[in-house]
């Protein structure tokens, strides 16, 4: 079985891999020294996992099995995500370098075209 | 509640539009001319017309300032009936002799009323209104939150080190750099902590587009646009009614990202126009890459922004100069605006919610009452006359009460000389009438007072039942020679009994209305139902 994961959930993987059966508490715990992530972030990232198959919880205290070893991991391909969220409802209370709009690539070339003709 | 903040909002929208509407024109007619700084700080201050309450009366009369208050109102009217009387009869009898024909003393009569009856009664459109900026915010609201659980499992970026130098420039703050996976465009998010998100997709080894890219990014930081960008949302929600609002939505986003591109230029020198351009063109192509259903839909923007980077240029001193003066004309045109739409002054409002639309013909016969003796302050209570129309043969006067007044209490009305000598009451003419509760404002309570003017020739004790009768039936011709036209400079007096204390509240008769002075057309009994 091959699943695919985004970085951050790669990332509570890892940490799977190396400690074994972790509860989820101390997962948070590593990853916030780790990348800064708040606890919250990672319960949310954890539960993606679960969702996916690719840990396993058993309580009590949340203990995170990993179901899947590094080998069956593939990272999703970036073409594939990204991700209809963004592309659907634009968050709009962020300030982002270009507006989420987009161009074929003639238009790109016809752009390209223009900024040799501005200069 | 929310009645009176949907029509406060509603004036503001409406004078707002027609501040969006010259921001438009001259965006419309100097894009390229002018720094796109002066446009953003043009929408900032629209934005602050947009979202700041101003309590300041505006010109939808319909919409009176009363609306507010009217809310705290008691639902309950109160009717005090105005009826001859004098000084003396005060002393001798309490009860004034001849209020017989006009339903005995001085009464008050409490009856329900809708409070909402002289105002839009329209509690439909509020919840529509609500309902629907509630909508809208939480549209904001949820993709907000779900993004921003997506970017906090943003990881670090490996090699920070190398953005290390550009971080320290422009930001106020520290800012934080992050990768995601999840992303196609680099972007800013956080207020207080920013945190600039850089997409995977970007290959972090190509410094020199990374140089713009977060460069970018930290200018957004710097001009607190994450901010700026949530307050027009939020107008957004507000104002949603308002077209022009959503117009300058769209356009205030587009210029924040076009001010940016500026700075960037500047900052980066002439040469950068170029690679600058191509950066965000290349980042165009990555993302077309991965989306391969394209639509040229948006093109418009794009193509503008890459015109707007390419022509960028250092603002000559005339520009800048200009700019400024634009600023602060627009600035100044703002708060006119208020001022303007303040066209109402508060003495016609009061007589509009009493007297309707015939308040228009009597524009210029409102008086507004400074006298000192038109006033009269006691420990529990401050009662004012605050405003007068006198007309051939009416008298309407707003009094105004602050504190604890009771629920009972007398008032008389009467106009005097005050050339006679005090002590031998010779006054012309009495006034019948009524009055009733029509607000309630900052704690101030109005009261309208209506009366008619009757001829006297006579004693107190000649008032009886058939006298007022007589003066004050349809029939009566007794008034068609008389006008208080012919009473100007003397002086209005109303008497009131509260708690066994008597006031007298007296204002000067000027400016009557008169008709033709023959033929008065003033034959309007506003109580005749009371009477007969």
């Amino acid at each position: 079985m091959i699943i695919k994961l985004f970085d951050s959930e790669l990332k509570v993987m890892e940490v799977l891999w190396e400690y074994g059966d972790t509860t989820a508490k101390r997962i948070a715990e590593i990853l916030k020294e780790q990348v800064g992530w708040s606890k919250t972030t990672t319960y949310t990232v954890i539960k993606k996992c679960i969702e996916k198959g690719a840990i396993e919880r058993k309580d009590p205290n949340y203990i995170c099995r990993p179901l899947i070893t590094k080998e069956q991991v593939q990272e999703f391909e970036t073409s594939e995500l990204i991700n209809k969220m963004y592309d659907g409802a634009a968050d709009q209370l962020v300030a982002s370098l270009l507006d989420r709009r987009k161009l074929s690539s003639q238009e790109i070339e016809r752009l390209k075209k223009l900024i040799n003709d501005l200069e | 509640m929310w009645q009176v903040v949907a029509v406060k909002i509603l004036q503001t929208s409406l004078s707002a539009a027609l501040i969006i509407l010259i921001v438009l024109t001259i965006r419309l007619l100097t894009i390229n001319r002018l720094p796109k700084k002066t446009f953003v700080i043009l929408w900032n201050i629209v934005l602050c017309r947009l979202l700041i309450p101003f309590n300041i009366p505006l010109s939808l009369n319909k919409y009176s300032i009363f609306n507010g208050g009217e809310y705290g109102l008691p639902q309950v009217k109160h009717t005090v009936q105005i009826v001859p009387n004098t000084f003396i009869h005060y002393i001798a009898d309490p009860k004034p002799p001849a209020g017989a024909a006009t339903g005995g003393v001085p009464e008050i009569s409490s009856n329900p009323i809708d409070v909402m009856s002289f105002l839009p009664d329209r509690p439909f459109v509020t919840i529509i209104w609500l309902s629907v900026a509630i909508i809208i915010a939480l549209f904001f609201l949820i993709t907000h939150l779900r993004c921003l659980r997506e970017y906090k499992a943003a990881l670090p970026i490996a090699d920070y080190y190398q953005f290390q130098g550009l971080t320290a420039y422009p930001a106020r703050k520290t800012v934080q750099i992050k990768q995601l996976d999840t992303i196609s465009v680099p972007l800013t998010y956080g207020i207080r902590k920013p945190v600039i998100l850089i997409p995977k997709i970007i290959n972090c080894t190509e410094e020199w587009r990374l140089k713009y890219i977060i460069f970018h990014e930290l200018i957004h930081i710097k001009h607190y646009d994450v901010l700026k960008k949530l307050l027009l949302a939020a107008a957004l929600c507000i104002h949603w009614f308002n077209p022009m609002v959503w117009v300058m939505y769209i356009l205030a986003n587009r210029d924040i990202e076009l001010a940016c591109d500026e700075a960037v230029v500047r900052a980066f020198g002439q040469t950068s126009r170029t690679p600058y351009a191509l950066a965000l063109i290349n980042m165009e192509k990555v993302k077309a890459g991965l989306l391969p259903l394209c639509s040229g839909f948006n093109k418009k923007g794009a193509e503008k922004r890459i015109i707007s980077i390419m022509k960028a240029k250092e603002p000559a001193l005339l520009t800048r100069v200009l700019s400024l003066a634009l600023v602060f004309i627009m600035m100044f045109a703002s708060a006119a605006s208020h001022v303007e739409a303040k066209t109402e002054p508060k003495e016609k409002e009061l007589f509009r919610i009493a007297l309707g639309d015939d308040v228009n013909k009597y524009t210029g016969s409102i008086n507004r009452v400074d006298e000192e003796s038109g006033k009269v302050i006691t420990r529990d209570y401050s009662i004012r006359i605050e405003t007068t129309i006198f007309t051939d043969h009416n008298v309407y006067a707003i009094v105004a009460v602050e504190g604890d007044l009771p629920e009972e209490f007398n008032m008389s009305g009467r106009i005097v000389d005050p050339k006679d000598t005090p002590n031998i009451p010779r006054w012309e003419y009495m006034l019948f009438g009524s009055m009733e509760e029509i607000g309630l404002k900052d704690g101030i309570r109005y009261f309208f007072c209506s009366a008619v003017i009757t001829h006297v020739t006579v004693t107190p004790e000649d008032i009886d039942e058939e006298f007022i009768k007589a003066h004050t039936s349809p029939d009566s011709d007794w008034l068609e020679n008389d006008s208080l036209k012919d009473c100007e400079g003397k002086v209005l007096e109303f008497t009131l009994e509260i708690n066994g204390n008597k006031h007298v509240l007296s204002t000067a008769i000027a400016r009557v209305f008169t008709g033709s002075p023959d033929n008065y057309p003033e034959k309007h009994f506003l109580f005749s139902d009371q009477i007969s």
